[in-house]
């Protein structure tokens, strides 16, 4: 009995110890540069890693994207893919910068697949978007650069609306194949 | 297999065929004692090519995309495809890359279009057709010999100044057929105004108007891509225009932002980006390597990509009438201007004609979505419209819009 509990808490210990081991090579995979990077902690192991990114909102003309930095807790790529787009829908925290995606938007599914996320969003994405085509644009490039931008495993964005590829989202911007990043949108040009 | 063919093509010696091509440049020769690209029907060796200019090639093992590299740079192709992919752009063939009886053949614009991007230099080809000129940017003369040893003097490259002679004859001639594109429609509303205003009521509405003047004062047929409040998908509008020969199309919307200040005039021609265009190709190799789908697959393949490209052809002249939008609405309808920009949007894709979509106010911001339901302010915007046509058409008739 006692041996067993032993050999259980061993078990805990190196499943831990080995997960917490990946957690930390994946955080130094991540592509940001030095300044962002997780320096490794001599400090208690039980505080959960965290991973700054950079999230795509915009800017109060609706002209450009405008960055914030933001951090999420340290994990897998779906994982961060999906808090990633979460801190997305839930929108900025600095006032000057707006939301880009419709509220009562939801992600029904996302996945990552030979460096293209796919993320599918609930049909408000659609139904709710104020419209117009740079307004669209600005939608689809904050979740599109916030993910190729973050995450060196992502090289391409396919949005689905409902579970199906649509020709657009308002009627304007071609978003029927993944879509790489476009950090252009940045300088407001194109 | 190819491979070889290419090969034995490249290091075969060059020999002067029945009318052949010969290159001049302004130092020297290229290759000792001249170099000729052969001819096969229309089009050209490329191994006559590659010889001509010592560029290096290499094939992926599959046969089908190809790589030369020249002394300034490299240029992608790939088989059947009009596409050359070079540093970030592209360029378009007027014909596909084949292979025929072991060749590689490619049309003669090949060497206007894939010869900068390899040699760091502009080439061009003489009105008759007969010679290829090289040589930095710049104005001079230079001596080149002909294949039967003759000194001849050229004048020099000017890329833009030496069209291919078909494109010289041409007739400059004014708008017959101009297609407006109300945006939207039944089911896809379009924006939404704080007081409901609906921009597909809206953009109908100015089109409708728009239809008008153009009609009347112009001369011009007009067709609408919808006449009243029903669902047009965004390809269908496009083939409206396709159709109808349209020599020019012009999409009309109400714009939309996020915050209620944003206000001011936007204009759109397409945008293409080489990453994207190299994907499509990757695609189509990837269905052609899996052979599932069969020719047909393959070809309803390249015909998505050709659709996507066809107003690639037509960019210039696009920008140009997105300008004199932009410009005439600032000017005589007054408004903050929030300039001419690029876009990939859907509707634009596949026209084949100079083709715009114009923002003509933020139904969002409460004063202009005010001003957007007068009627004298929709009129205002269309004569602006119709003033951007008529500028446009004067333009074309005097001969000043190129194409790409
Ligand atoms: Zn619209």
């Amino acid at each position: 009995m006692k041996k067993g509990r032993l050999v259980t808490v061993l078990l805990v210990i190196i499943i831990a110890a080995s997960v917490s081991a990946l957690l930390f090579y994946r955080s130094i995979q991540q592509k940001r540069d030095g300044l962002s990077a997780l320096e490794p902690s001599v400090s208690v192991p039980t505080t959960e890693e965290m991973l700054t990114i950079d999230l795509y909102f915009t800017d109060r003309e609706g002209s450009r994207l405008a960055l914030e930095r933001r951090e999420i807790p340290v994990g897998f790529i779906d994982a961060l893919v999906r808090s990633a787009i979460e801190s997305l829908l839930s929108g900025p925290e600095k006032k000057h910068l707006t939301k880009t995606i419709p509220e009562g938007v939801q992600i029904r599914s996302m996945f990552v697949k030979d460096g293209t996320a796919y993320v599918d969003f609930t049909s408000s994405i659609a139904a709710n978007h104020v419209g117009g085509a740079w307004t669209e644009l600005l939608t689809i490039y904050s979740i599109v650069n916030t993910l190729t931008e973050n995450f060196a495993e992502i090289g391409k964005v396919q949005l689905l609306i409902d579970g199906r590829e649509s020709e657009t989202l308002a009627g304007h911007v071609d978003i029927s194949r993944p879509l790489l990043g476009k950090v252009q949108l940045l300088a407001g040009g194109w | 297999m190819v491979l070889a063919l290419i090969m034995s093509v490249v290091f075969s010696t060059v020999s002067i065929e029945a009318d052949p091509l010969s290159v001049i440049q302004s130092k020297g020769m290229i290759n000792s004692p001249f170099a000729v690209l052969k001819r096969a029907g229309n089009r050209l060796e490329l191994g006559s090519i590659v010889s001509a200019f010592s560029l290096k090639t290499s094939m992926d093992f599959l046969g089908e995309r190809l790589d030369l590299v020249g002394e300034k740079g490299s240029v992608r192709l790939m088989i059947d495809s009009p596409l050359i992919l070079s540093k970030g752009a592209y360029e378009v063939l007027s014909t596909p890359m084949r292979t025929e009886g072991g060749n590689i053949l490619v049309p003669t614009d090949f060497l206007t279009k894939a010869l900068p991007a390899l040699l760091g230099r502009s080439a061009a080809v003489d009105e008759k057709g007969s010679t290829v000129l090289l040589g930095e940017e710049g104005t001079g003369a230079f001596e080149g010999v002909d294949p039967e040893g003759l000194v001849r003097l050229a004048a020099f490259i000017d890329r833009d100044k030496l069209l291919p002679p078909e494109k010289k004859k041409l007739v400059p001639r004014g708008l017959k057929v101009v297609v407006i594109d109300p945006g939207h429609g039944g089911r896809d509303k379009g924006a939404k105004g704080g007081t409901g205003t609906q921009e597909k009521d809206l953009v109908l509405s100015i089109s409708q108007k728009l239809r008008t003047m153009l009609e009347e004062d112009l001369g011009v047929k007009v067709v609408l891509t919808r006449t009243a409040d029903y669902f047009v998908g965004l390809k269908e509008r496009t083939a409206i225009a396709n159709n109808n020969r349209a020599e020019l199309f012009l999409s009309i919307h109400a714009n939309a932002a996020f915050r209620r200040s944003v206000r001011g005039y936007e204009t759109y021609y397409l945008s293409f980006s080489a990453t994207d265009l190299e994907s499509s190709q990757v695609a189509l190799l990837e269905n052609r390597s899996l052979g599932v789908e069969g020719e047909q697959g393959e070809e309803a393949l390249l015909e998505a990509i050709l659709w996507d490209m066809a107003q690639l052809e037509y960019i210039n002249q696009s920008g140009e009438l997105a300008a004199r939008v932009q410009q005439n609405l600032v000017k005589n309808a007054g408004g903050r201007d929030r300039g001419v920009r690029q876009a990939p949007l859907a509707v634009l894709m596949g026209a084949r004609m100079p083709a715009t979509l114009v923002e003509v106010g933020f139904i969002t911001n409460p004063e202009q979505e005010i001003k957007l339901n007068r009627e004298t302010y929709q009129t205002r915007l269309a004569r602006s419209l119709f003033e951007a046509v008529s500028d446009y058409n004067r333009s074309l008739i005097r001969g000043e819009l190129r194409g790409r």
